[in-house]
């Protein structure tokens, strides 16, 4: 699976290719991308191709945001379609991630959360982040 | 046989349909393509189309695992039927009878990655039935409520 790349400073977007996260693409899923999260403290999932996920899918996102938080640092997810939406209310997603509708108020959620943190001195559960490389596509998908 | 309208007589019975699969997971994606367009053709709106599909792929998707076990070479009959307030769908299959009790939310905040396929089962449509008859044949029937706003 081709997972798309992208870097806004040190938040790592990932797009998910293809249209269904079922339970026969769930395992390809997380292969190619845990991996790729081992690295990270701040990811964006962003599923906004996806027309159809299942309880395998989800559980993989579930995986995503437990690898995240296991290091000290966060996922959110966005771009969900009113279907996949409802299937994450249903399961209560937003207890363990944050959940957008577009990709930059993902990005700016972080980037909130970064300056409340400067202003206020917290470095709880971040890990200390990797700045100043400014905005870089590493491998976009097609 | 394992006939039941999910609640009414089948005087009220608007169409039939049927499909046949073999227990692989690659056969998921026809089923729920098969299940938009039985639906598309009911009295259910879109967001009850899209739970029903949901519903009938983890269903599937239990039969395969659990039922056969992994197995691709069982078989699965599909009998969907529409009313004018409702779809029906019934799946057979030939493998292990399983009957679940009911689902409990599972607890995402624990970040457990699996065990959410019954609860979703449950919550997507407005009645599940098991049942076993006395051939050994095992059917789920699946019933969703609903008319077009």
């Amino acid at each position: 699976m081709k997972l798309g790349l992208e870097r806004v400073d040190d938040i790592l977007i990932v797009t998910v290719p293809g249209r269904v996260l079922d339970v026969v693409h769930a395992d390809e899923f997380r292969q190619a991308v845990y991996p790729i999260l081992a690295e990270e403290t701040k990811a964006v999932l962003d599923i906004a191709r996806l027309d159809f996920v299942d309880s395998s899918g989800l559980g993989a996102f579930v995986g995503c945001a437990k690898m995240l938080r296991a290091a000290g640092g966060d996922l959110k997810i966005c771009g969900m379609t009113k279907k996949v939406r409802w299937l994450f209310d249903l399961l209560k997603m937003h207890m363990i991630c944050d959940l957008f509708d577009t990709k930059e108020e993902a990005i700016k959620s972080f980037k909130t959360l970064a300056q409340d943190r400067d202003s206020t001195g917290d470095t709880t559960d971040m890990r200390s982040s990797v700045r100043g490389i400014g905005y870089r596509k590493i491998n976009q998908q097609e | 046989m394992c006939v039941n309208a999910g609640g009414a007589g089948l005087s009220e019975l608007i169409s039939r349909t049927e499909k046949e699969i073999k227990s692989d997971l690659s056969e998921l994606a026809g089923v729920r393509e098969f299940v938009r367009r039985v639906c598309d053709a009911s009295a259910l709106d879109d967001d009850a189309t899209d739970q029903f599909e949901l519903a009938m792929s983890e269903t599937a998707t239990n039969i395969m695992m659990h039922g056969y076990k992994g197995r691709s070479d069982g078989q699965i009959r599909i009998l969907a039927d529409t009313f004018p307030d409702r779809v029906v769908m019934r799946l057979y299959h030939w493998g292990v009878a399983f009957e679940p009790g009911h689902a409990e939310l599972p607890r995402v905040d624990t970040y457990q990655e699996g065990g959410y396929g019954l609860y979703i089962i449950e919550e997507s449509v407005d009645e599940v039935i098991y049942s076993r008859d006395q051939c050994g044949r095992n059917c789920i029937l699946l019933a969703k409520h609903g008319t077009r706003g």
